[in-house]
C-alpha cells in the first residue's frame, strides 16, 4: 500500500490485523476508540473475529479463553478500562497465555479526563492484578514504531506464552502520521498446550491459572520469573539520542521523548550538552544501559506526563551515582519544549 | 445572511485544519467547531490564538470544552448564522459528522458544503469519493458543492504527490460537476505548483505542535 496517513488507533489495529490477529474483544473509552472501531470494520474481512464485550471485564476474560483456545488475540483499552482488566491479566499471566493489551492512556486518577496523560507507568509495570506476574510493557513514540510495537507484540507473547501490552499515550493514539505497516507474515507459534479438543492426544490439555499444592505453585512461580529473566535478558530495548558527549542525561518514553528531542536541540544550540535516553520496553526495563549512559553527567532529568512514575526506575538504575530530577505535568497538559530546557538549565544552576 | 461554509469529509483528512487556514484568511470571522465526536486536535484547542487572529471559535456551551466529547454544541452558533461575517463550520469526521446540523436545517439553505479529500488517507482514496458523496448527502439532506484538496503526508509530503492527485481530482470533479474550490499547500510549494484553481496556503499547521515534526539535529 505504501505510505499513508493514519491516526495511531487506526494503525495500531492494522498492524494487529496484518499480524495475523483472530480475535479482538474490547469495550469503548475514550481516546482509544478508533482501535475497536477499526476493527469492528475491518478485522471481519480478514477473517477474523470482533466482539464489543458488555465490559472490560468481560472483554480481557473473553481474550483469556480465545487465547487458552490457541486464538492470536487482542484486546484494547485506555487507562480505567486497563484497571478493570487487572484481574484478567494476571489470570493470562499465570496461565501463560500469549495476548496483546493495547493501553493508550489518558489523564487520572478514577474517571479522571479524557485527555493524554502518563500515569499509568505503575499500572502497566508493576500491574493491579495479583501475584508474582510480569507483563511485557512495549513503549512506542510515534505511529510508525507504534504500528511495528504491536507486531513485535504478537511475536513476542508467542514465543514466550506472555501478555504483552504495548502502552501509548492518548496523543499517538490520536495524532495523525505518515506510516507503512509491514504485512510480512508472522507465523504463529505452535501451540501445543492450547486447548484445542484431545484429537490424538494422549492426554487433554487445560489452561488454567490455580495449582493449590504449594510446592506445585512455587515451581510454577520459579518457572514464571526464569521466563522473565530470559526476556530481560533477550528483550530490553532503549534508544540514545546524543548522550556520547552529554552533560545533562534526559529521560522520557513516549510522546514527551519527542518533546525532548526538540528540547534538546534548543539546548545544544546555547551550548548546553544534553542527551536522551528513551526506553522503548518499559518492562523489561534497560536498567543495566541507563546506568551506563547516566555515569559521564552532572545528573539526570526525568521528564513524564505525570507525578513522576518512571523516576523510580531511573533512581533504581542510576543507583546514586548522580542526581536524578524531575519534571513532569498532568491532566492532559503536555509540556513544551522551552519547559524542559528550562528545568534543565535550573539545575545547572543559572548556567 | 452571512457567507456559511460547511467543511466535512471522512474522518482524518485535515477538514479542521483548513477550517482554521480558511479562517485566518475570511478573518474576521466565526469558526464553529461542531466535532462533538472525536475530542483531539480540534479548533477549540487553539481558540485563543485564532481570537487574536479575528477568528471567532464557537465550541461547546460547557466550560473546560476542550475536555469533552459531549455533544453540547454553542448556542451562540444560530445567532453566528445571522451575522454579517462569515461563518465556517468545522464538522467531525465521516457521514455522522453532519448530524448535528440537522438542528439548524433551516437557516442552512443556502450554505457551501464542501467535502476535504486526501488522496493518503486511506478512508478518503479518491475510488471512495463518489460513493462517499452520496452517503454524505443521503444523511444529511445536504449537497456538496465542492471539493477541497488536501492530500499530503505531514513534513513527509513531497510535491508531486500533490500534482498527481490534484489531476486525478480534476477528472472526477469534471464527472461529477462538483469544482475544486481550493487546494491547501504549504506556502513554499505556492509558486511552483502549477495549480489553477484557489489555494488555501499555511506556513504552519495550526493544529499541531512543532515538536511533533520529531525534529532532530
Amino acid at each position: 500500500m505504501g505510505k499513508v496517513l493514519m491516526k495511531g488507533n487506526e494503525a495500531i489495529a492494522q498492524a494487529a490485523i496484518s499480524a495475523g490477529c483472530e480475535g479482538f474483544f474490547g469495550y469503548p473509552i475514550t481516546p482509544q476508540n478508533e482501535v475497536p472501531e477499526y476493527m469492528s470494520k475491518y478485522l471481519a474481512k480478514s477473517g477474523g473475529v470482533f466482539v464489543q464485550a458488555e465490559s472490560e471485564l468481560a472483554a480481557i476474560n473473553m481474550v483469556y479463553g480465545a487465547a487458552a483456545a490457541g486464538a492470536r488475540v487482542m484486546t484494547s483499552s485506555s487507562s480505567p478500562g486497563i484497571a478493570l482488566k487487572q484481574e484478567g491479566i494476571s489470570y493470562c499471566a499465570g496461565a501463560q497465555l500469549p495476548v496483546v493489551i493495547v493501553s493508550i492512556s489518558r489523564g487520572g486518577p478514577g474517571l479522571g479526563g479524557i485527555l493524554p496523560s502518563q500515569g499509568d507507568y505503575n499500572q502497566a509495570t508493576r500491574g493491579g492484578g495479583n501475584g508474582d506476574y510480569r507483563v511485557i510493557v512495549l513503549a512506542p513514540n510515534g505511529v510508525q514504531e507504534a504500528t511495528d510495537m504491536v507486531r513485535h507484540a504478537f511475536k513476542l507473547a508467542d514465543s514466550y506464552r506472555i501478555p504483552v501490552m504495548v502502552m501509548a499515550d492518548g496523543i499517538i493514539g490520536q495524532m495523525m502520521e505518515p506510516v507503512e505497516i509491514d504485512t510480512t507474515p508472522i507465523p504463529k507459534a505452535p501451540n501445543l498446550w492450547a486447548a484445542t479438543g484431545q484429537g490424538k492426544r494422549a492426554h487433554t490439555n487445560m489452561v488454567n491459572s490455580m495449582h493449590l499444592d504449594p510446592y506445585e505453585l512455587e515451581d510454577h512461580n520459579i518457572l514464571l520469573n526464569n521466563k522473565y529473566l530470559e526476556i530481560a535478558k533477550n528483550e530490553t530495548d532503549y534508544e540514545k539520542y546524543l548522550c556520547d558527549d552529554a552533560e545533562v542525561l534526559i529521560v522520557a518514553y513516549g510522546t514527551p521523548s519527542r518533546i525532548v528531542k526538540s528540547a534538546i536541540k534548543t539546548l545544544r544550540e546555547e551550548g548546553i550538552k544534553a542527551g536522551l535516553f528513551r526506553p522503548k520496553t518499559l518492562v523489561p526495563y534497560p536498567f543495566d544501559a541507563l546506568h551506563e549512559a547516566s555515569k559521564s553527567v552532572k545528573f539526570v532529568l526525568v521528564t513524564e506526563l505525570s507525578m513522576g512514575q518512571m523516576i523510580v526506575d531511573v533512581k533504581l538504575a542510576v543507583n546514586g551515582l548522580v542526581p536524578v530530577h524531575f519534571y513532569g505535568r498532568t491532566g492532559g497538559v503536555i509540556f513544551e519544549p522551552q519547559e524542559i530546557v528550562d528545568a534543565v538549565k535550573s539545575h545547572l544552576g543559572g548556567k | 445572511m452571512s457567507e456559511v461554509l460547511i467543511i466535512t469529509g471522512a474522518y482524518g483528512v485535515g477538514k479542521s485544519e483548513f477550517a482554521s487556514q480558511l479562517a485566518l484568511l475570511k478573518a474576521p470571522c466565526a469558526l464553529a467547531d461542531l466535532d462533538v465526536i472525536n475530542p483531539y486536535f480540534r479548533p477549540r484547542e487553539q481558540a485563543l490564538w485564532l481570537k487574536s487572529k479575528g477568528v471567532d471559535v464557537l465550541g461547546s456551551i460547557l466550560p473546560n470544552h476542550i475536555n469533552q466529547d459531549f455533544p453540547a454544541m454553542s448556542g451562540n452558533l444560530r445567532g453566528a448564522i445571522s451575522q454579517n461575517i462569515p461563518l465556517i463550520i468545522d464538522c467531525a469526521g465521516s457521514e455522522n459528522g453532519l448530524k448535528p446540523l440537522a438542528s439548524f436545517e433551516d437557516v442552512l439553505q443556502n450554505a457551501q458544503v464542501w467535502l476535504v479529500v486526501n488522496a493518503n488517507r486511506p478512508e478518503s482514496f479518491f475510488d471512495q469519493i463518489k460513493p462517499m458523496i452520496e452517503l454524505f448527502e443521503s444523511r444529511s439532506h445536504l449537497r456538496i458543492s465542492g471539493f477541497v484538496h488536501n492530500t499530503h503526508l505531514l513534513d513527509q509530503t513531497d510535491p508531486s504527490m500533490i500534482l498527481k492527485a490534484q489531476a486525478e481530482l480534476e477528472v472526477i470533479s469534471k464527472a461529477l460537476n462538483v469544482p475544486i474550490v481550493y487546494t491547501m499547500i504549504n506556502e513554499k510549494y505556492k509558486s511552483s505548483l502549477p495549480i489553477h484553481n484557489p489555494l488555501v496556503c499555511f506556513d504552519h499547521l495550526i493544529l499541531r505542535s512543532d515538536w511533533m515534526k520529531g525534529e532532530t539535529l
